[in-house]
């Protein structure tokens, strides 16, 4: 068994982890840097929609959490609090890298896609979101890159509630302490954003669908004849 | 549901509080404001009258003091609920509640709504668990170790949690230390980094193995020439990392990257806590600066066919040049100086016949230093007594086949 193995298969929550390092045990700082990569990271990838700056943010949230270890209380749960700390280190790096949000309103806004699921107005009805790759030719980079084409599109306040929600998986309540808003600011703007993005989502499968629609079309042609 | 709708241009306020639907074009001017992270400068100029109408309305309906953008969308969120903002049917966003209620597990919502529920996980899952490009096993290695390499920084810096410990915990470590001491430092102290230090040698061999196959398929995929994208430096300077891809002998290591030969994380040493694992942007053809490269390339005058794969132990690609980065800072160099990639105690060489080796001095055997071009060296023998000299200036070539040279 590697120590990375062995790390893994710590049995001590988040929080006890927290006690041994206030300790003095160094290694549980390692554990629970590892336990964490791929979540964090994807959760910070999400959120920047720059890998670089996920990695950065990664690096100066542990580094906050190590700095700020001696006023968490272990009462309290350990991933809200690690992963607000890294969305705030995100957003200070975009920030200091002036980045503007990517706007792409030029981008259909669907209901002009003449599909008539939004037709009757701006509602979103998620069952005629079509979740699943719209071929199934698509590469798993490809729909990755879609997802994040659509989370783009959102902008930044809505974007971080939802995924913090989903990557958190909290109560509402829960969000409001840890952001720190009020609950019903949390729900209006969960609900927000998540009618934006099942909305772009769809946006972006669309144009994926019509720039892959006259290929198709070509290859039907082939194997009829 | 939606039969009652509003039209911001003709409507007032006041119907607000009797849950009206906006109309389609004012809800879709509201999302553009919201997109546009309320600026209607942003907006695009097609839809900006109404956009500076619902932005008015906006106004109106954000009570108290005059707020940021942030928190007059919250408040315009609040107040709306899901008549304007939200685009959410009310099934979907009761499902939604009953959903997040539910610890985000669908199968826990009451069955009326579950199909919708499931709807949501979907959606959630799409984001969470699409992988967001594989990261390897190195690469989560690296960051792991960057990340942790800053915390001991933060540690040796004072910057430390353990400022916050008690009196009593910082006698018992003063105590500790003394044991350590009195027990002998000199025994514990390399086994304990040793470890550590161990794992990033370890990690940083393995980069050189992937990047001995990435040279053996790009001489396969280019006449057997090793990968040189510059036009060749002539007797001009090729230390200019990040700042001129032309005069940039690392540009010519890039390519590799560039052509996804390798990956960056496997052109990164953990050894170098500056080292990027992913590209600045899309368009980089070098990295961003000389601390962000981890190993050094054979400096080459033109491209140099049929060297790779052959039984030599000429050194092609090394953990980084401490004489170059040295040189470059204007310090003194020290020729038989180890990388600072694995604190001096040595580098990785990856040899033309495809071989990884742990180099413990940067002169081989045959007395050839990796650091430096051969009439340096010998002008060095000669004149290795004399003060001032300046063994490098980063515009020197090797001196032929048989020497090995690499920078920056």
């Amino acid at each position: 068994v590697t120590p990375e193995k062995a790390r893994s298969l710590d049995p001590r929550t988040d929080e006890k982890l927290v006690e041994a390092y206030r300790r003095g045990e160094a290694e549980a700082f390692r554990t629970l840097v590892e336990r964490y990569h791929d979540d964090l990271l994807r959760f910070l990838t999400r959120l920047s929609g720059d890998r670089q700056v996920a990695e950065d943010a990664f690096q100066d949230a542990f580094l906050q959490v190590h700095l700020s270890l001696g006023s968490f209380d272990t009462g309290r749960r350990f991933r809200p609090w690690l992963f607000t700390i890294a969305a705030n280190k995100a957003r200070d790096l975009l920030r200091k890298r002036g980045r503007r949000q990517t706007l792409e309103l030029s981008a259909p806004m669907g209901s002009s896609g003449g599909d008539g699921s939004e037709g009757g107005g701006a509602f979103i009805d998620l069952l005629e979101v079509e979740v699943a790759p719209p071929d199934a030719g698509l590469l798993e980079e490809e729909r990755d890159a879609m997802v994040q084409r659509a989370l783009d599109r959102l902008s930044d306040p809505l974007r971080e509630i939802l995924l913090l929600a989903y990557f958190q998986r909290l109560s509402y309540a829960q969000v409001a302490e840890e952001l720190g808003i009020p609950l019903g600011t949390v729900k209006s703007r969960l609900h927000a954003a998540v009618a934006s993005f099942a909305k772009r989502w769809a946006e972006v499968t669309e144009e994926h669908r019509r720039r892959r629609a006259p290929r198709s079309v070509g290859g039907r042609e082939e194997s009829s004849s | 549901m939606g039969d009652e709708r509003t039209d911001i241009r003709g409507g007032g306020t006041g119907s607000v509080d009797a849950s009206p639907r906006l109309s389609e074009a004012d809800a879709e001017a509201l999302e553009a404001f919201f997109d546009a992270g309320c600026d209607v400068e942003r907006v695009p100029a097609s839809i900006r009258p109404r956009v500076v109408r619902v932005a008015g309305l906006l106004g109106l309906l954000e009570a108290g003091p005059a707020g940021g953008a942030a928190r007059r969308v919250e408040g315009v969120l609040r107040r709306l609920g899901e008549a304007g903002a939200s685009e959410l049917s009310l099934d979907d966003a009761e499902a939604l509640d009953a959903w997040v209620l539910a610890g985000f597990d669908a199968s826990r919502v009451p069955a009326a709504l579950r199909e919708r529920a499931t709807a949501h996980e979907a959606l959630a899952s799409l984001v969470r668990e699409a992988p967001t490009r594989r990261v390897s096993a190195f690469e989560r290695a690296a960051l792991v170790e960057r990340t942790m390499g800053r915390i001991a920084e933060a540690r040796e810096s004072g910057a430390d949690v353990m400022r916050g410990r008690t009196a009593r915990n910082r006698m018992a470590d003063v105590l500790s230390v003394a044991a350590v001491m009195l027990i002998g430092a000199s025994v514990l102290w390399p086994v304990m980094t040793g470890v550590r230090e161990g794992a990033r040698e370890a990690a940083c061999a393995s980069n050189l193995r992937a990047v001995a196959r990435a040279m053996g398929a790009y001489t396969g995929d280019h006449d057997q020439v090793l990968p040189m994208v510059t036009a060749g430096f002539g007797s001009g300077t090729w230390w200019n990392v990040g700042r001129d891809p032309e005069r940039s002998n690392s540009a010519n290591l890039y390519a590799v990257a560039r052509q996804r030969y390798a990956s960056l994380a496997e052109l990164a040493c953990p050894g170098n806590p500056s080292a990027i694992t992913a590209p600045r942007s899309p368009e980089a053809r070098d990295w961003g600066n000389l601390d962000e490269l981890s190993y050094s390339y054979r400096v080459m005058a033109r491209p140099e066919r049929e060297l790779w794969g052959q039984p030599s132990a000429l050194v092609v690609v090394a953990d980084r040049s401490p004489v170059v980065v040295r040189a470059v800072r204007g310090q003194v160099v020290y020729p038989l100086e180890s990388s600072p990639n694995h604190r001096g105690r040595g580098q990785h060489g990856l040899m033309a016949d495809g071989t990884a080796e742990w180099l413990e001095s940067p002169a081989l055997a045959s007395g050839d230093n990796i650091w430096l071009p051969k009439p340096i060296e010998v002008m060095l023998d000669v004149a290795s007594r004399r003060r001032g000299i300046e063994p490098i200036s980063g515009t020197e070539a090797p001196a032929g086949r048989q020497d090995s040279f690499v920078g920056p």
